[in-house]
């Protein structure tokens, strides 16, 4: 009996969104052509959203499921034990927290609908995006106040698009005449004053541009500002972090799972693979790896269980762990798959490019590390 | 019952002891990374076991706390994170168990309160030239006459034998089908008549391991633990009992931390900054797996705890923490080494202004090399893993 991945969040969540997943990996393979692929998404994104899949983490009282930050893991553990090609994460899991975490008006109605499906948030951020903001001034995105309300120029590139999306949710900075603090404006999807450009991610998700020429936004749909909105999207995005850890170590159980099986099925030299030490060493190390983030991310995410806020520099130290162990889990998927592992369909692939694209989301270990050199210093100052 | 124990009360009432009780002078011995030897060690088990604390994996009624295996680890972990030395394990965490369970109750009232107190030390006759990973090759001889054994054969790599008491031996009784049949654990004395200690230096400069001769050396049949010739089922059961000895990684914070002070008390010059970043994020990479390997050692404890099957966890702990202290140990070396690999003393206390000090880090960085060895060696703990792994 080979390897066979233990659940990391053992929930109900968990296995129907494993099914969920294996059944439209199946889908997508029979789904040759690009346009078909586009429209099994939607059907797909559609699904999960009927599934309630949106309200795992909205609270009983506004109509959701009410249910603590480590189903939502579970969640993601089954849907990325088949790298599901869907924004889970992004497109249900993120606008909830960031949104249940904030103060507004309508905040009951809103959070409802999105329980429901009937809101389909395309979040608009680039607090997500660190290392792009960190880059390049270009891509910023602002506000600035004008009659009755504000107008936003500016572009945001390679945000993980969300299936027929109703609205867009969009973290700015708001720059008026006397101070430039963050606003979180609320919009329907769809205006003339935003171009849209469709683009795809190495793992295979779609993402979206947005190019804002001088979109007119009311005050009434300005959500939230200030310095509170500022911590709020800190906190959504150490929490974007950690669910991106999660993502990946339940794509890395899974593809050890399926290497291991291969390495036992596949001959050569009239032998089983799996017969070379030193193929067994590879994966003994490439596993060990595995055990100790696997291990790590399970702390973390339990340690928010209740909706604490993660701890900024555990958060980093977590995502400076996956940039390192991401690659090793997944080259070593290739090589022992030899040429096999360099082919698009094999299912591994696909497995493999979720693990490496996570590595780049919400900052890579550079990114990381330098945080965490920064962290150092405050501290060294402080002492 | 577990369920009543508070267990951060117990972590408390530990570290204020241990700060209270454990002597400065070997508090600094651990925090300057020095190798151990028996008087320092031998004096902080004589204090630990008049406060009662004497065998903390030992039964309340053979004098041991009778603490649970979180308790313990805990104990472990506040010992290290305030700089006081881990017990000796040779006699409280391998022969003690063994003896506790399978000795003869006139070796149990002869050999345990030497261990308790510290007065008896112990060191392992197991290895041999031709028998390391492949133990049970061992060739060394127990002949059976009457009621004594003549052993002949030699010992290798066993630590500490230059200032121990008395050895735990697996000799060869009687030659099996299977290997790992005929084999007896035996009791010797040290000092006993034919027996020959030669030590060897290491490549960190240190006599600590040594070629043990044993020359028609007359064993007693009472000093044969159990059965004559199931010596290998009690060697197997004490490598059991150490399983999870790599879970507590609080050595290696400590080891961290210093390593980072090391950094900051060294590399202060401008023409320092570069190589001074890249050490301290290459500690930054440390501590990420560091967290990770602390987070499945106290999952691991808690399997312990509700008697859930332990299958490859002590492997992955095992290997995650010899290649990390190895990595911080190289670190250091990289912060003393350009002004002091070139300084290392002639011989033992001829330090010469600051060399002392610093040559430590490079000893250690050569001690370090021999974690990816013993104790099952990286190669052997991946084969446990891969057959795991694949079933087979």
């Amino acid at each position: 009996m080979t390897f066979i991945v233990k659940p990391i969040f053992e929930s109900e969540f968990r296995d129907a969104a494993l099914v969920f997943a294996k059944d439209a990996d199946a889908d997508a393979i029979a789904a040759a052509e690009p346009f078909e692929r586009v429209e099994l998404r939607r059907a797909k994104w559609s699904e999960a959203l009927e599934l309630g899949w949106a309200a795992c983490l909205i609270s009983e009282a506004f109509g959701g499921l009410g249910g603590a930050v480590t189903d939502f893991c579970s969640l993601l553990e089954g849907a990325s034990h088949y790298a599901l090609p869907l924004p889970v994460s992004s497109g249900m899991g993120l606008p909830a927290v960031l949104l249940s975490t904030l103060q507004f008006a309508g905040k009951e109605s809103l959070l409802a609908e999105m329980a429901a499906g009937a809101v389909r948030i395309q979040p608009v951020w680039r607090s997500l995006d660190p290392y792009c903001k960190q880059l390049d001034e270009q891509t910023s995105l602002f506000a600035q106040p004008n009659a009755g309300g504000w107008q936003v120029n500016g572009r945001v590139a390679g945000v993980e698009e969300v299936p027929a999306a109703t609205h867009y949710l969009i973290a700015c900075d708001g720059v008026s005449p006397k101070v430039t603090s963050p606003l979180l404006l609320l919009v329907p999807a769809g205006s003339d004053q935003v171009e849209f450009a469709r683009e795809m991610r190495i793992d295979g998700r779609h993402t979206v541009s947005l190019k804002f020429a001088g979109l007119s936004v009311s005050d009434a749909q300005v959500l939230a500002q200030g310095p509170a909105l500022g911590e709020a999207l800190d906190r959504t995005n150490a929490m974007g972090t950690l669910f991106v850890c999660v993502e990946a170590v339940a794509s890395m159980g899974s593809v050890l799972e399926q290497t291991i099986h291969y390495l036992s099925e596949r001959k050569q030299f009239g032998v089983t693979l799996s017969s070379f030490q030193v193929l067994r060493h590879y994966v003994a190390d490439a596993y060990v790896r595995y055990e100790c983030f696997r291990a790590f991310v399970a702390a973390q995410a339990e340690s928010t269980r209740n909706g604490t806020a993660p701890v900024d520099r555990d958060i980093s130290l977590l995502k400076l762990y996956l940039s390192q162990v991401g690659p090793i889990v997944a080259h070593m998927v290739i090589q022992t798959h030899g040429g096999m592992g360099m082919t698009e369909e094999l299912w591994a692939t696909r497995l493999n490019k979720r693990i490496l694209m996570a590595n780049f989301e919400f900052g890579d270990g550079q990114y990381h590390r330098e945080l965490l050199s920064n962290f150092s210093r405050d501290a060294e100052q402080r002492a | 019952m577990s369920e009543q124990i508070d267990y951060q009360a117990f972590r408390n009432e530990v570290e204020a002891f241990v700060q209270k009780n454990c002597p400065q002078d070997i508090r600094k011995l651990v925090a300057e990374n020095r190798k151990l030897s028996r008087e320092p060690w031998s004096r902080w088990q004589k204090i630990l076991h008049q406060h009662g604390w004497g065998a903390p994996n030992w039964p309340k009624e053979l004098g041991g706390t009778g603490w649970n295996p979180k308790q313990q680890a805990i104990y472990g972990e506040v010992l290290a994170e305030n700089d006081c030395p881990a017990q000796y394990h040779h006699g409280l965490r391998h022969i003690g168990p063994v003896l506790i369970e399978f000795g003869s109750p006139e070796q149990k009232s002869r050999y345990l309160p030497g261990i308790l107190d510290g007065s008896d030390w112990w060191c392992q006759g197991y290895s041999e030239p031709n028998a390391g990973s492949d133990l049970a090759s061992l060739k060394t001889r127990g002949e059976v006459r009457g009621d004594t054994i003549i052993v002949n054969g030699q010992k290798t790599w066993t630590s500490h034998a230059q200032e121990s008491d008395l050895m735990y031996t697996l000799v060869r009784t009687s030659e099996e089908a299977r290997k790992q049949d005929g084999i007896s654990l035996l009791i010797i004395p040290i000092k006993a008549q034919g027996i020959t200690v030669r030590p060897i230096r290491t490549i960190d400069g240190w006599l600590h391991v040594n070629e043990v001769f044993l020359d028609n050396v007359e064993v007693p049949l009472s000093d044969c633990i159990g059965d004559v010739g199931s010596g290998w089922k009690y060697g197997k059961f004490l490598l059991a009992r150490e399983r999870l000895n790599s879970a507590n990684t609080a050595p290696l914070f400590q080891y961290l931390s210093r390593t980072r002070h090391l950094i900051a008390e060294k590399l202060t010059q401008p023409k320092h900054r570069a190589r001074r970043t890249a050490l301290e994020l290459r500690l930054l990479n440390v501590e990420a797996e560091l967290r990770g390997i602390r987070e499945l050692g106290l999952e691991a404890i808690e399997a312990v705890m509700s008697k859930t099957p332990i299958t490859t966890q002590p492997s992955v702990l095992k290997l995650t923490s010899s290649r990390l202290y190895q990595t911080i140990t190289e670190i250091g070396a990289e912060v003393v080494g350009p002004e002091f690999a070139a300084r290392m003393p002639l011989q033992e206390g001829s330090a010469f202004d600051e060399n002392e000090q610093a040559t430590l880090w490079i000893q250690n960085y050569f001690y370090s090399r021999v974690r990816t060895i013993y104790g099952g060696s990286d190669e052997v703990q991946k084969n446990m893993v891969a057959r795991e792994l694949f079933g087979h």
